[in-house]
Parts: C-alpha cells; sequence; structure tokens
C-alpha cells in the first residue's frame, strides 16, 4: 500500500515535468530560429538563403501555435516559462517583435505579387493567437511589452 | 389537336433538354473543389485526419474494461501494470502521439491542396485546350473552303490548257491532307471534351459548351525574372511543406522512444501515419533504445534529402516555364509578322491565277500551307502564354490557386 501511495505521485510528477520539458526542447530550436531570423531582417538579406531561414522561424511559430491550440497544458508550460525567463526575456527568446516583422513584410508586399510566405503574411494574427493561448494575464502582459509587440 | 398539343409540349422540352449548359473558366475552379471525385476522396481524408485528433484526445482518459476492474477488485496492486488502460494519460506516449496526430493532420492538409492545385491546374488546361482544338478546327475547315475554291480554278485552267495535266489532282492530294487533319481534329477534340466533362462530374448525357477565354494583350506583358518566385514557390510549396510536418512529427516519435519506459502507445497515427508505421518503439528502456533512435534519425536525413530533391525539382519547373514564357514573348511579333507575310503571300499568288497568270501549283500549295501553319503557330503561342501564366500561378500558389480548396473550409467544425 506504501508502495502504491509513493508510486502514483511519482507517475503524475514525471508526466508533469515532461509536459514543461517539451515545450522547454520544442522552443530551444525555436530560439535559434528567431535570433537568425532577426539577423537576417536587421542585415536586410533577402535573398533565398535569407528568407528560408527567416521561413524556418515563422514555419515552426505557426506550427507549435497550431499544436498548442486547445491544449490546457500548453497554457501552463507557457505561464511556467514565462515565470522562470520574465515576460521581456521570454519574448526576447522566441518572439519576433511585430516591429521587426514589419521590414521584412515590406519587402515581401513590395512588387506585383506577395513575395513571401503564408506564414509570415499571416505572422501578425498568429502572434495574436499565441498571446490568446497564453491566456488573458499573460496576455496584458506581452501587451504592455515592447519586445512582445 | 391534343396530339399537337402533346408534341410540341414534348419537343420543346426534348429541345430544351438538348440546349447546351455553357461553363466559364472561372466555373471550371469552382466546379473541381466541389465534384472531382479524386479532391471530394482527399477532402475525406483531411477530414479523418482531423476527427483523429479528437480521437487521440479522447484516447487519453480512462477506458472501460471489466476485465480490467476485474483483476484490480481482486488484486489491487495490479493497478500498475493497468495503468496505460486505466490512466492514459499518465503515458508520456500518448501525449506525444496526441502531437503526431495533429502534425500529420497539418501535413494531409498540404498534401490535399497539392492534389486540389494540380486537379485545378489539368481542368484549366483541358479547357484551354478544347478552346485551341475548336480555334484550329474553325481554321482548318476555313482554309479547306479556301483550298476548294482554288481546286476549283486549277481544274478549270487545267480542262483548257491554262494549267500543266495533273496540277489538280496534285493539289487536291494536299486538300485531302488538310480534310484528314480536319477529321483528326474533330476525333482529338470529342476525346478532350469527354476527358474535361469527366473531370468535372458532367454526364454523358449534358451537353458544354465552353466561354471563350479573353486572349491577353500578349505584346504588353513583360518578361519574369524565375529568381523573383523562387522563395514564394518554395514557401507555399504543400510538397515541401509536408517534409516539414514529418520532420517535426519525427522529433515526437523520438520522445517517445525516449519515454517508452513509461509505456507505448497504442494510439494510432491515423490514415496519414502510414509512413511511419514501420518505426520501432521499443516496449520499455533496453539495448535496443539506441538503435531505435539511429534509425529515426537517419529516416530525419532522408526526408531531409528527399526535401532537397523536391526544392531543386520545384526550381527547375519554374525556370523551365520561364524560359518557355520569356520566350514566347520574345517572339511573338515574329509569329505576327510571319502570319502577315504568307497571307500577303498567298492572296497575292491567288490574284495572280485568277488574273490568268500561270502559277505552279506546287508555289500555290506550299504559300496556301505556310499561311495555315504560320496561323496555327501564332494560336498556339497564344494558348501556350495563357498555359505558362496558369502555370507559374499553381506553382506558386496564386490567382485561382491563392484560395483553400472549398471542402477544407466546411471542415471547420463541421462535416463536409
Amino acid at each position: 500500500m506504501k508502495k502504491f501511495l509513493f508510486l502514483v505521485p511519482m507517475l503524475l510528477l514525471l508526466t508533469g515535468c515532461l509536459s514543461e520539458e517539451e515545450i522547454r526542447s520544442a522552443t530551444e530550436d525555436l530560439k535559434a530560429k528567431r535570433a537568425e531570423t532577426i539577423k537576417v531582417i536587421e542585415a536586410k538579406d533577402y535573398s533565398l538563403n535569407g528568407l528560408l531561414k527567416t521561413h524556418d522561424y515563422f514555419f515552426a511559430f505557426a506550427e507549435k501555435v497550431d499544436l498548442m491550440l486547445e491544449e490546457e497544458k500548453a497554457k501552463k508550460a507557457i505561464q511556467a516559462l514565462v515565470k522562470e525567463l520574465g515576460v521581456k526575456g521570454f519574448c526576447e527568446s522566441f518572439i519576433v517583435p511585430n516591429s521587426t516583422w514589419r521590414i521584412l513584410e515590406n519587402h515581401c508586399s513590395g512588387g506585383s505579387f506577395y513575395k513571401c510566405s503564408p506564414e509570415i503574411k499571416e505572422y501578425k494574427s498568429i502572434l495574436a493567437k499565441f498571446k490568446e493561448i497564453a491566456g488573458p494575464e499573460l496576455n496584458l502582459k506581452f501587451q504592455a511589452e515592447v519586445s512582445c509587440d | 389537336m391534343k396530339n399537337t398539343v402533346l408534341f410540341l409540349i414534348f419537343s420543346g422540352s426534348v429541345a430544351f433538354a438538348n440546349q447546351p449548359k455553357t461553363i466559364s473558366l472561372h466555373e471550371v475552379v469552382n466546379r473541381v473543389g466541389s465534384i472531382n471525385f479524386k479532391v471530394y476522396e482527399n477532402a475525406l481524408k483531411v477530414y479523418q485526419a482531423q476527427t483523429q485528433i479528437q480521437k487521440a484526445r479522447w484516447d487519453l482518459l480512462p477506458k472501460l474494461n471489466l476485465w480490467s476492474i476485474a483483476g484490480m477488485v481482486i488484486d489491487p496492486f495490479s493497478i500498475v501494470e493497468k495503468i496505460p488502460e486505466v490512466a492514459p494519460f499518465l503515458v508520456p506516449g500518448n501525449w506525444f502521439r496526441l502531437e503526431e496526430v495533429k502534425l500529420l493532420y497539418l501535413a494531409e492538409k498540404e498534401g490535399y491542396r497539392a492534389l486540389w492545385g494540380n486537379e485545378v491546374f489539368i481542368a484549366k488546361t483541358l479547357y484551354k485546350n478544347v478552346l485551341f482544338d475548336e480555334q484550329l478546327l474553325h481554321h482548318v475547315q476555313s482554309s479547306i473552303v479556301e483550298f476548294e475554291k482554288i481546286h476549283q480554278i486549277i481544274k478549270t485552267r487545267e480542262t483548257f490548257g491554262g494549267a500543266p495535266a495533273g496540277s489538280a489532282r496534285d493539289f487536291e492530294i494536299k486538300l485531302l491532307g488538310l480534310k484528314q487533319d480536319e477529321q483528326n481534329l474533330i476525333v482529338l477534340l470529342a476525346q478532350e471534351y469527354d476527358e474535361f466533362t469527366y473531370s468535372l462530374g458532367f454526364s454523358t448525357e449534358e451537353n458544354i459548351k465552353l466561354v471563350p477565354v479573353k486572349i491577353p494583350e500578349i505584346a504588353s506583358l513583360k518578361p519574369v525574372d524565375p529568381k523573383d518566385y523562387e522563395f514564394r514557390l518554395l514557401s507555399y510549396s504543400p510538397e515541401r511543406r509536408q517534409f516539414d510536418h514529418f520532420l517535426s512529427v519525427l522529433s515526437q516519435i523520438k520522445k517517445e522512444i525516449h519515454f517508452s519506459f513509461l509505456g507505448v502507445s497504442q494510439i494510432s497515427q491515423g490514415v496519414a501515419g502510414g509512413i511511419f508505421d514501420g518505426f520501432p518503439i521499443p516496449n520499455g528502456a533496453g539495448l535496443g533504445m539506441g538503435s531505435a533512435v539511429k534509425i529515426v534519425d537517419t529516416q530525419k536525413e532522408i526526408m531531409k534529402t528527399q526535401k532537397l530533391g523536391v526544392e531543386e525539382t520545384l526550381k527547375r519547373q519554374l525556370r523551365a516555364v520561364g524560359i518557355q514564357y520569356n520566350s514566347d514573348l520574345a517572339n511573338y511579333e515574329i509569329f505576327k509578322r510571319r502570319v502577315q507575310l504568307s497571307k500577303e503571300s498567298k492572296n497575292a499568288l491567288i490574284r495572280r491565277l485568277q488574273l490568268g497568270e500561270n502559277i505552279s501549283v506546287l508555289e500555290l500549295s506550299e504559300s496556301s500551307r505556310n499561311q495555315v501553319q504560320s496561323e496555327t503557330a501564332l494560336y498556339a503561342v497564344q494558348y501556350r502564354v495563357m498555359t505558362s501564366i496558369d502555370r507559374i500561378q499553381r506553382l506558386i500558389f496564386e490567382g485561382d490557386y491563392s484560395m483553400n480548396p472549398p471542402l477544407i473550409d466546411s471542415l471547420k467544425g463541421q462535416k463536409p
């Protein structure tokens, strides 16, 4: 009986830790892609290779937001990460601010057709969706922070 | 009187029933999304993949199994080995499997979009081919009428010694060649028409008439640089995007392997998961885990290589259509000039023939053939330019291809 009472909470603890670990490992990759994207946009490197690097970030971000939809544990994991890094730290690690995105968007929209990917085009609404998933409290904090806008 | 009235009503209704139904190029795009058999089948697969997500989510909840419950009543400690049934949410593999199912749904949507794009392109190309061949047939029939007039003139001249013996016969050979072309075109048109109406789900009884398309002002079109379209091409390509989703699935499978010591998921990956069926997920932490991880890593490398292959293929397709399009634009004036000169040359010869001059049959038939060929080439280049524009739009999902395939919108919370 004692063993039983010990095992079940341990299992619960392990599976709880895993969901946060899962979000963390997923976003480590996103961190690296975000850094590359900022570099490309600031250097105005609109070569195919440069743009593909930006596409990697925006695509991965959109995919993760799609996976997070309707998942309560995603909200909790984001909240835990924000608690660890702070709002500013979180956004500076994982979010490309709208002001930076707009530089790229201006290049994409110039011309007779839209030159970039659908995720770049829809980034503003995808970011808004992400903030909604994070919950109303965090959403307000994101809106107040410049690097999260 | 009654019979007359009935006959009039009946013949009127038959005539009305056989009235051709007109269809425009724009209607073709809408119809492919809703009626085409392959598109509908794939839309249902996307719906299946979406429903699979809901199932995977529900499978995280405890299942009712009377034998398990009976076993736990008899031996309470057996609950530990029943955890995958009693508390599937405690098995990490099930959570990773849920993520995989969501990713595979996204991949399935991309596959559907590619298929829909291809079917729309095929239907639009068939539509233009039918119009082109109808125009060609009309042109050949006009040429036959003209050839028959010339043949009469030559026959009369030959009878009165104004043309060498056998001239009319030699010219008739050319005329019959044109009539053979006419018959071949009629057969080709019937086949194209059948293929076109089948792809749009029309029955064989329905009589369909195609609305002519407006030929663009080719002289005012600008050449394209394929490099300008490359990023759009690759980032929108459903074939390439599917690979990105599959690579994400492989990351989840790797996690499943790492956490297999806490149980293996029994949840199905769904319709799109078939390509991952062969992946070994060890049941527990063992010596096989390292090899299982290596298998997944290798598959990642294989898929990255395949993705590169897809990128190169797409770039080559874009380049090929760009070269053809630019060449047609550059040479368009040449095609027009050739038509103008061949018409002038033939008309001049006919005038001389009508005025009694001794014109070589060979020269006359050659001149007529030049005109037919040059006009055919001009029509061909006009339709080829339109098809090239459509091909570029299909590659970058612009224009008619920029909207979502119709049935996907109806999948948002509802059955199609």
